[in-house]
């Protein structure tokens, strides 16, 4: 297993033991309200709402990093751990079953996919960081681009002066059928998920095949384009690694947002028509 | 592939133009390519020369390639202020020594009030104005409110005859009665604690009338106590009274003895000095070498195999400790100031009655100031006090065969890839390194985000850096524990906060200059365009240049809770450490 996934081991004993009581607590307290015949799903549903709103004050914390208040990595371990409560909650709220109506239905896809996105985001936070360090060269996600033009300026130009140099055009002719769309080749969304990195063992294939027919000063410059080529993967995986670390809060923040609005109005409803007093 | 990454990271646009034409050619760099000062005159010289103390000191002792005239023609120049102009401030890092040659000082013997001085005061900011900067934060980034900053300028800084800018006090009759001072007359040397110790300036000195000094820069200094023996002795009796007993006193090997056994210790000692006062040139000159090149390169304090006749006490700076391991140096560890070498070949010797060889190299790391004790001396008057249960008490001593904790911090608590790392590249210099775990760190960016809003907008920082097994250096200010930044800032903008310790730029007396920038031999201080209020670019009225500021990580010395970027770390991927604290970095790694 990998270590960094291993970050349960690594929580503080007390964060287990607190959120231990706390779900025996709800579900002991859920108990107690349903055998006492009280409104149970409007105490879980009220509990669920304050939940959500607490776990997106962790994105408060962050609009404020000149207050003191408490380290982010201690907002995130709570927002964990009250995140996998609030699962908890949601099926007791729901007594195990998914909704009948639409709203319900709604409000239910939209917990579903805030709780999966926000599981999701926090596995690719401990599993994709070690492989983007053993990958080579840290880069900045924002100059890639940058980089990218300057890697295809460089395998350009080795060509070229290649071909010149030699009079032979088997470079020439390997970066034009198959470097050349291998440069330009941007990574899938879900490619750091998938490792194998096919496209690069297939260029280097084509590569290492075309060397018998390389004149003996090409040979250099064939090195010199193996090298471009374990950056240009090095690149691709630095860039494909940190768009899906980024991308993923790009579904969580909106849905938990989603699921505010649309948890006020089920809740309102709810209220409404429960005859509660 | 490192390969190809390097070199794409070194340039975005690859290939250097000297790469290209096969490289810049220029002459060979001499020692006095780049003189102290371009104004001094071979009639200056000539004056020096005909009066005390240069007329004093034998010129047929200095080598023909470094003459007495080189010396006072290239490493020093004349320097005139007027009254209150402040010399040299308590706290400066300086590089050099004064001479005075007509006029008067004063010496402050209490610290003056760092406002007084042209400081930065650190106030915290309250709960109230740190939650205002939600709004009160600039759209723009660099925001300046350039109506206090230009008239501190104005107020504090003037042009000087000599072409440096001076900050003065206002009003020193008033000021200076309320300080214990001293006056110091033509003749009378001072500055030459800091210049020689690479330590701050004790003292405040203050021009008191039209004075005249002569400024000898620190390798001028060492030439002239390298050829000149009654200077050497001068110099030397000085640094006895002003600071060797003071060190001494500090350190804990010698605090068993009297006050008339110190005296005797202090008599014999010698002080040494090893590598470039400014060290940032010659670290960065060595970017291309190989590592074994780097550490032969090192100027070596105490080699291995050598017999140990004296023991060394580290003042200043940071020294490699090494052993030979086959054909090359392995680093064992780093030793820091207060830090002795040769204190378990001592004992052993004695223990064995034969003389040990010191088992290890003690090498320079930038500019290093050791005190040396003839061994025949600590054998005599330390060595006495110094019972078993006294060292073990000290944390040294030996234990059976092996000589434990004299030198070496724990060596095996570091991955010996990393202490190599963090040697080679003077990260150990780092008093609050930005260390970022990289297994950890998801490049999600909010510490940088966490920094802007604390910082004008604009991030102090740059979240990349070298990186060893899953550690990264990021570029941010390390608050050396030796700030070669702060050597030669014309107006002492950049400091060391009397309360903290962090390494601060007053924006009010910074005048873009950039000096601190090229000094840092991390490249950790930018210089930025400033707005104002509106805005809009500040320009020079004369040039229409951007008026810049040197800017860098503060540590958020204002900001409620420290340092916003390690509190902004969701995953604890982020921490500013204490390079002397091995044991903390140990922990840390291995979380």
């Amino acid at each position: 297993m990998d270590a960094a996934l291993n970050t349960l081991a690594r929580r503080p004993l007390r964060l287990w033991l607190a959120a231990g009581l706390a779900a025996v607590a709800v579900v002991g307290a859920h108990h107690v309200l349903r055998a006492t015949l009280r409104p149970a799903a409007l105490w879980t549903g009220g509990i669920l709402y304050a939940l959500v709103l607490g776990l997106a004050l962790f994105n408060g914390r962050k609009k404020l990093p000149f207050l003191p208040l408490a380290r982010a990595s201690t907002w995130l371990q709570i927002h964990v751990w009250a995140g996998w409560l609030s699962l908890l909650v949601f099926l007791l709220h729901t007594s195990w079953h998914w909704p009948h109506g639409r709203l319900e239905q709604m409000v239910g896809a939209v917990f579903v996919l805030t709780a999966a996105s926000g599981v999701f985001g926090w596995h690719l936070s401990r599993l994709l960081p070690p492989r983007l360090t053993r990958s080579g060269e840290p880069l900045t996600y924002e100059r890639v681009p940058e980089f990218r033009q300057a890697i295809r300026r460089q395998v350009e130009e080795l060509v070229r002066a290649a071909e010149k140099k030699t009079e032979s055009s088997t470079l020439g002719d390997f970066y034009l059928e198959h470097l050349s769309a291998y440069l330009d080749r941007q990574p899938y969304l879900l490619s750091p998920l998938r490792g194998g990195g096919r496209a690069h063992h297939a260029i280097m294939a084509r590569l290492e095949a075309i060397e018998r027919y390389l004149h003996p000063d090409e040979r250099a410059d064939a090195a010199r384009l193996r090298e471009w080529i374990e950056a240009k993967r090095n690149l691709d995986i630095q860039y494909a690694g940190q768009r899906l670390l980024r991308l993923w809060l790009f579904v969580h923040i909106p849905a938990t947002y989603a699921l505010l609005l649309l948890g006020a109005v089920h809740g309102w409803i709810a209220f409404s028509y429960s005859g509660a007093p | 592939m490192a390969r190809a990454l390097a070199s794409l990271s070194r340039s975005p646009l690859l290939a250097t133009a000297g790469e290209q034409a096969g490289g810049l050619r220029i002459p060979r760099p001499q020692r006095w390519s780049v003189p102290f000062a371009d104004e001094m005159s071979d009639e200056q010289v000539d004056a020096l020369l005909a009066r005390p103390p240069f007329s004093l000191i034998d010129a047929s002792r200095f080598p023909p390639r470094l003459p007495l005239r080189g010396v006072l023609k290239n490493d020093t120049r004349l320097r005139l202020f007027q009254t209150g102009d402040i010399v040299v401030r308590e706290g400066d890092y300086g590089n050099s020594a004064f001479i005075i040659l007509s006029g008067s000082v004063q010496v402050a013997l209490d610290s003056l009030p760092a406002r007084l001085l042209g400081r930065r005061t650190s106030e915290k900011k309250t709960w109230w104005s740190s939650f205002s900067q939600l709004w009160t934060n600039h759209r723009e980034s660099e925001v300046r409110s350039l109506a206090t900053d230009t008239l501190e300028l104005a107020l504090r800084a003037r042009r000087s005859s000599d072409s440096h800018p001076h900050v003065f006090l206002q009003d020193l009759p008033r000021v200076m009665p309320a300080y214990k001072t001293v006056q110091l007359e033509a003749g009378e040397v001072f500055g030459e604690i800091a210049a020689l110790g690479r330590t701050p300036r004790t003292s405040t000195v203050i021009a008191d009338g039209n004075t005249e000094l002569l400024e000898i820069r620190w390798q001028g200094l060492r030439e002239l106590r390298l050829f000149a023996p009654q200077w050497k002795e001068h110099i030397d009796r000085l640094f006895r009274e002003r600071a060797l007993l003071s060190h001494l006193h500090e350190t804990p090997l010698l605090s068993f003895l009297d006050e008339a056994a110190l005296n005797q210790v202090a008599a014999q000692t010698q002080f040494e000095t090893y590598g470039h006062f400014d060290w940032t040139a010659s670290f960065q000159n060595l970017a291309g070498s190989s590592a074994q090149e780097r550490v032969l390169k090192e100027p070596v304090i105490a080699r291995e195999g050598d017999y140990p006749n004296s023991l060394i006490l580290l003042r200043t700076g940071f020294a490699r400790l090494s052993q030979t391991y086959n054909r090359g140096e392995r680093t064992l560890s780093y030793l820091g100031k207060g830090r002795c070498f040769g204190l378990e070949e001592i004992l052993l010797s004695r223990q064995a009655a034969a003389a040990v060889p010191f088992r290890y190299s003690l090498r320079a790391l930038g500019y290093v100031d050791v005190l040396v004790i003839p061994a025949t001396v600590f054998e005599s008057i330390v060595l006495p006090t110094l019972t078993p249960e006294r060292l073990k008490a000290l944390g040294l001593g030996l234990g059976g065969d092996a000589p434990a904790r004299t030198s070496l911090p724990e060596p095996d608590k570091l991955d010996p890839a990393l202490l190599e790392f963090l040697v080679e590249n003077r990260f150990i210099n780092g008093s609050a390194t930005m260390l970022i775990d990289v297994d950890r760190c998801t490049r999600c960016d909010d510490c940088v985000r966490a920094c802007a809003a604390t910082h004008d907008g604009n991030p102090r920082f740059i979240r990349q850096g070298p990186v060893v097994n899953h550690l990264m250096v990021a570029n941010a200010c390390m608050h050396c524990f030796d700030p070669v930044c702060m050597i030669g800032c014309p107006t002492g903008a950049i400091s060391r906060d009397s309360f903290e310790g962090q390494i601060v730029i007053n924006d009010g007396t910074c005048i873009g200059c950039g000096t601190c920038a090229s000094s840092c031999p991390y490249h950790n201080i930018h210089l930025v365009p400033v707005r104002d209020a509106t805005g809009a670019m500040v320009v020079d009225e004369a040039s229409q240049a951007p008026i810049v500021k040197a800017t860098k990580c503060d540590l958020c010395i204002d900001q409620l809770g420290g340092p916003a970027c390690v509190r902004a770390c969701p995953h604890d991927a982020m921490v500013r450490a204490d390079m002397r604290d091995v044991d903390f970095l140990s922990a840390w790694m291995q979380r």
